[in-house]
């Protein structure tokens, strides 16, 4: 098929920016959790 | 957008980019939106952030009905509309467009909740060490 290494290279582009933002989100979303957790614990909560 | 529509220009158009009115204005839709995004990390203050990002996005959102009116007012590099613009859409590349579409609504339904998860995170921090100042707790 014609300009199949193209439409592979669009594809794999989006699929790679979106698991790099989704990993920084994820480690964002557990040093939250962490952060949370300290300060109940801080607090007796 | 911008990435993928450069790819796909290169083997069709021959050319990775040029300035053409649609891909101009969707080149200044993503510097507004870089530019929203910046702004909500420079302001500490949480009201006058959101003033200030409210105000901004609705400026901002200008832009929007000029990116997808543009290819109808100028006639350039860019393709005319092929859905509900006069234009021919093959119906397999319409199933691929469909499908497309789904998966795109399902990518933004998981960034949407994360990024709701993560403002709830950090509300909860922000009232949290409020709590600890107002008793005298070290934090």
């Amino acid at each position: 098929m014609k300009n199949m290494n193209s439409l592979m290279a669009a594809y794999l582009a989006v699929w790679v920016i979106f698991s790099i933002y989704q990993y920084t989100v994820s480690r964002r979303l557990a040093r939250l959790r962490d952060e949370v957790q300290r300060l109940k614990d801080n607090l007796k909560l | 957008m911008l990435i993928t529509g450069s790819i796909w220009a290169h083997p069709v158009w021959g050319i990775w980019w040029t300035w053409d009115a649609r891909l101009t204005s969707t080149f200044v839709l993503w510097v507004l939106y870089v530019c929203y995004l910046l702004l909500r990390t420079l302001i500490d203050d949480p009201e006058r952030r959101a003033v200030v990002s409210a105000v901004f996005s609705i400026f901002a959102a200008f832009d929007v009905p000029f990116v997808y009116f543009s290819i109808w007012f100028f006639r350039t590099q860019h393709p005319q509309p092929v859905i509900g613009g006069g234009g021919s859409l093959d119906p397999r590349m319409f199933d691929v467009l469909v499908v497309c579409w789904v998966a795109t609504l399902g990518m933004l339904a998981v960034l949407l909740r994360q990024r709701y998860r993560m403002e709830a995170l950090r509300y909860e921090v922000a009232q949290l060490q409020l709590e600890a100042t107002r008793r005298g707790d070290p934090q």
